[in-house]
């Protein structure tokens, strides 16, 4: 096949030649037959007498005369007559023979005796005596022409032996051309046959070959597991398999022949088989055949009607197109994949089950570990010798511990759960990113990590996202930061990517220069219990759930997360949300923000909770503190003491039975008692954005989450009497990028509380003589690399001090320089005295307030 | 064969006699014909009164068109109401050939009596020639045809 399919145009031409050769034979050998046949009718009419006869007959008819001449002699009267016979007789014998000669010598000699016989001519028309007279003359005139006629007759004979031979051989001639041809022309339709021979046992070969096939074909139909059926266009069954006489339960002999769409196809599908049949007869296009696979029901000879997984393909024959379908029962298939999903969503609801216990079971963990904390936090004071203050610190680390583990337990369950509609909420990046730096300082601070800001991307107007999520993937990140990199510094960035303006998105960074990550570590370290440095872990005592709730929490709002990281040079967090700008007012950062405030007025306090440990514990921390306090075990009782006595704060436990927390502040509130002003708290172990939403809907100020302890009281009860400093962050114009403050308010806070007045009006005198000597040489740098090098020292040492505004500034001509924007850079760079002198300014006007 | 050898023998010794006897160039019989015992002789003018028939034609011994007139063959026989047999002509110098009684046919060869409208020598291949119409159809192109061409007919012999 292969080789015919190779020289298949070469062989053609060849045909094609031969062809050619053996029309032309057979045309020269018709041409040539035609021209022998015309001879051979040549033959059939003479066109001349028998010429040896007229020449033959001459020398007769002139002996004749010759005798007859000598008979006259006599005188005898017939005798004269049979003479003027004899003469007329050979007269006209010569002018036969003038007519049937062929050669111009013959003309010649016979007209020779013409001539001769006319001269005569007058002596035998004479009279007889004028004849006998004249009978010498004559004599001696035919003596004279005597040898002629012999001559005449020899010459023809030889001239026509040579005419017959010439044209004998010329015939010869013709039949030998014909022979060859025919011989020619014989052994081309020899080789012909020869050839069609071969053809033939080719193509028997072939045709075999075919019918082998057609058999193999056939047997593995039988053999197939599928049913298989062969249509015509019509939908008429041509052929059907073994199996389809399984499936069908139908004998093949009854389904040849017969409609499979009356036969197979339930009554409520056959419409639309005959339309697809319609169509394709109309269009010649398919509907269902060469589409893979499809799933339908058919019927069964016992009117069983069951699903069916059906392929169909388009046999494109000469003759008549077919429709080859195979066609499985997957009633099994179905059965089992239905049992497969069942045991599925069997294991999902066990696991969900177990997740849910695994909640619960923190969330009632927590309260009696938030008693047990506490309870240590009261033991950890001065009365204690230094082995027992040692203990207890143990028990206190031990519980931070176990309560880190509980919370990730809690986050892990948090992250799974679907992001409700409601938990999005107006989120202001700026405020979240600062609050975080601010929460996560005390943290940093115990291993001497420093953490630095850039919010240069971000703009004021909030996005609509789930704000805790978002504060524990930072949390989480920044807190893993912390560990690996000690004694380092740590960049948290955030900017809004507006590349596709549709999709804006948070991108945000936290950079550390630790140890790095090795790339094969890479993939894993997003994974659950994945702890890079077990030593670490065991010290620090993470889960190893860090990330894995991260990555969760991540992929929960749509974004994605990357870690670039290279050994030794540190590691860089990627991520990306989606970010969805909202104009609703920003709501204040769910964690209050720890403020330090010594000076805090005593105050009268109603402690509303039916747990006995807990109010027990939360009045210990509160006397401590310097406060009055009332107990109340349910809402009714918190109810009847506020009707009673004037609290300058209330601090209202949530779930209680009977009457919850929050109907009883609404009472308290709405009523005409004397604490319907007072600022009512949310006391709770574990509350949702919604539910904090709840608590403000219903009156509450503030909310203080468990476990509690003296310092998170301290700060609640600050901001309950006061207005969170917060407030000191000037909110900027949308329109212009975003302005920072001169001083970051919390951390001049934090300044305050960590070094005491004096000694931070010391520090900030060092700091003013060091920044001063470092302006004019910032001014004179000679390129870019020194440029950047001392920018990037100026903004360390101001970055420590909260100059938030010139440390922006001072980030900014650092990017510059990086980017190779030099002139840019030192334009800015312009502009950097006066931002100092700002920030003298309003540090000398905190210091001396 | 001995009685046609014999009646042969008879007629040529007839003819002889008769030619011998015939005195006057007009009154001369210029054919004879014999069928069975029965003899017929013909002068010019006897051959004249019989119907005449003529065609033109070439031949092989004559220039150009011919054209001929004279007593048909079949003419002839049916005056002799003679229907089968074999006709041997044969000429003053005794040429003699057999003609099938089938060559005598309608517009078939004629005794010729005239060419161009003028009586035929002796030494011009007369007075008698049997011609065939040889325009009119190749049949009467063969030797066999010329054969029977016989010119200065005398005796007509039905056998």
């Amino acid at each position: 096949m292969a080789d015919s399919v190779h020289h298949g145009p070469q062989r053609s031409r060849v045909r094609y030649v031969l062809v050619l050769a053996l029309m032309a034979g057979m045309m020269l050998a018709g041409y040539l037959a035609f021209n022998v046949w015309d001879r051979v009718r040549a033959l059939d009419s003479a066109q001349q007498d028998h010429a040896e006869w007229v020449f033959s007959q001459l020398e007769i008819d002139f002996l004749k005369l010759d005798a007859a001449v000598e008979q006259a002699r006599s005188g005898d009267e017939s005798d004269l007559a049979n003479l003027r016979k004899r003469f007329d007789i050979f007269y006209s014998r010569t002018e036969v023979a003038e007519r049937v000669q062929q050669s111009g010598d013959l003309t010649r000699e016979i007209q020779k005796i013409q001539a001769v016989l006319d001269t005569q001519i007058p002596l035998i028309d004479g009279g007889d005596a004028t004849l006998i007279s004249g009978l010498t003359a004559l004599s001696d005139a035919l003596r004279s022409i005597e040898n002629l006629p012999r001559n005449i007759g020899l010459a023809s004979i030889t001239f026509a032996a040579k005419a017959a031979e010439a044209e004998r051989k010329q015939i010869a001639q013709l039949i030998e051309i014909l022979l060859v041809i025919v011989v020619t022309v014989t052994i081309a339709l020899l080789g012909a046959i020869l050839r069609l021979s071969r053809q033939t046992i080719t193509l028997n070969r072939a045709s075999r070959e075919v019918e082998r096939n057609h058999s193999q074909l056939e047997t593995m139909l039988r053999a197939s597991l599928d049913a298989v059926m062969v249509l015509s266009v019509d939908g008429e069954i041509i052929d059907f398999n073994g199996s389809a006489e399984d499936v069908f339960s139908i004998s093949r002999n009854h389904a040849l022949g017969r409609s499979y769409i009356e036969l197979l196809v339930p009554p409520e599908l056959r419409n639309r088989q005959r339309d697809n049949i319609a169509h394709f007869n109309a269009t010649g296009k398919t509907r269902l055949a060469e589409t893979g696979r499809h799933e339908t029901k058919m019927i069964d000879g016992k009117g069983r009607i069951f699903p069916v997984e059906l392929s169909v393909s388009l046999a494109r024959s000469n003759d008549a197109p077919v429709f080859v379908t195979y066609i499985r029962d997957i009633t099994d298939k179905l059965q089992k994949e239905k049992e497969i999903i069942r045991a599925r969503d069997e294991a999902l609801d066990a696991y969900q089950e177990k997740s849910r216990f695994f909640a619960m079971m923190s969330h009632e963990m927590r309260t009696p570990l938030n008693g047990i904390l506490s309870a240590i936090h009261l033991l950890h004071d001065d009365r204690l010798d230094a082995e027992q203050r040692n203990y207890v610190e143990a028990a206190l680390k031990s519980g931070d511990i176990l309560l880190g583990h509980i919370d990730d337990v809690l986050a892990i369950e948090r992250s799974e759960a679907e992001t409700n509609a409601h938990e999005l909420q107006a989120s202001d990046m700026v405020a979240l990113t600062s609050g975080l730096i601010n929460t996560m300082t005390p943290l940093a601070r115990t291993s001497d990590t420093r953490l630095h800001l850039d919010q240069d991307g971000l703009t004021d107007t909030p996005i609509l996202t789930d704000l805790r999520a978002v504060q524990q993937i930072l949390a989480n990140l920044i807190s893993n930061a912390i560990k690996f990199s000690p004694d380092d510094d740590i960049v948290l960035s955030a900017s809004y990517d507006m590349e596709d303006a549709e999709a804006p998105i948070l991108h945000i960074e936290v950079a550390d220069n630790g140890p790095g990550i090795p790339s094969h570590d890479l993939k894993r370290i997003f994974e659950d219990y994945v702890s890079l440095d077990s030593r670490y872990e065991r010290r620090t005592g993470g889960t190893g759930l860090g990330l894995g709730i991260v990555r969760r929490l991540v992929h929960r709002l749509g974004g994605t997360i990357t870690c670039v990281s290279e050994v030794g040079k540190g590691a860089r967090f990627i991520v990306r949300l989606p970010a969805k700008f909202t104009e609703t007012e920003t709501p204040l950062p769910v964690a209050p923000l720890p403020l330090e405030c010594e000076d805090m007025p005593a105050l009268t306090l109603l402690v509303v909770d039916d747990n006995e440990i807990n109010r027990d514990l939360l009045k210990a921390m509160l006397v401590r503190l310097g406060h009055t306090v009332m107990l109340a075990d349910s809402g009714q009782e918190g109810i009847d003491r506020a009707a009673e006595h004037r609290f300058d704060a209330i601090l209202m436990d949530i779930s209680m039975p009977g009457i919850s927390g929050l109907q009883a502040t609404q009472v308290i509130l709405q009523g005409e008692g004397p604490n319907a002003d007072t600022p009512i708290m949310a006391v709770t172990a574990h509350a949702l954005p919604n539910e904090r939403a709840a608590f403000t809907a219903g009156g509450m100020t503030g909310f203080l989450q468990k476990p509690i302890n003296t310092q998170t009281l301290k700060t609640a009860l600050s901001n309950l009497v006061q207005p969170p400093a917060l407030a000191l962050t000037t909110p900027s114009d949308a329109q212009t990028p975003p302005q920072h403050p001169v001083l970051n308010s919390h951390q001049v806070d934090e300044l305050f509380e960590l070094l005491g007045p004096e000694k931070l009006a010391d520090r900030i005198g060092d700091l003013r003589r060091r920044v001063e000597g470092q302006l004019p040489p910032l001014a004179s740098a000679q390129d870019g690399d020194e440029l950047q090098r001392k920018t990037h020292d100026l903004a360390g040492l101001c970055g420590m001090f909260g100059a938030e505004r010139l440390h922006a500034l001072l980030a900014t001509i650092e990017n510059d320089c990086k980017r190779g924007d030099v002139q840019k850079a030192r334009d800015q760079v312009t502009k950097v005295p006066a931002a100092w002198a700002e920030t003298i300014e309003a540090w000398e006007a905190r210091l001396s307030a | 064969m001995t009685f046609h050898a014999f009646t042969k023998t008879i007629t040529t010794a007839l003819c002889g006699i008769a030619l011998a006897t015939a005195v006057s160039a007009q009154e001369e019989a210029v054919l004879t014909v014999t069928a069975g015992d029965e003899e017929q002789s013909y002068t010019m003018e006897q051959l004249k009164e019989l119907p005449s028939s003529s065609f033109t034609t070439e031949t092989i011994w004559t220039e150009g068109p011919q054209t001929f007139q004279g007593v048909s063959l079949k003419d002839l026989l049916d005056t002799l109401e003679v229907t089968e047999g074999m006709i041997e002509a044969t000429a003053i110098n005794d040429y003699a050939i057999e003609i099938p009684i089938e060559d005598a046919v309608l517009d078939g060869p004629i005794i010729a009596y005239a060419n161009n409208d003028k009586e035929m020598s002796r030494r011009g291949k007369g007075p008698l020639w049997i011609v065939y119409p040889y325009d009119s159809d190749v049949k009467y192109q063969t030797e066999t045809i010329y054969s029977r061409s016989i010119w200065q007919l005398n005796r007509l012999a039905i056998k």
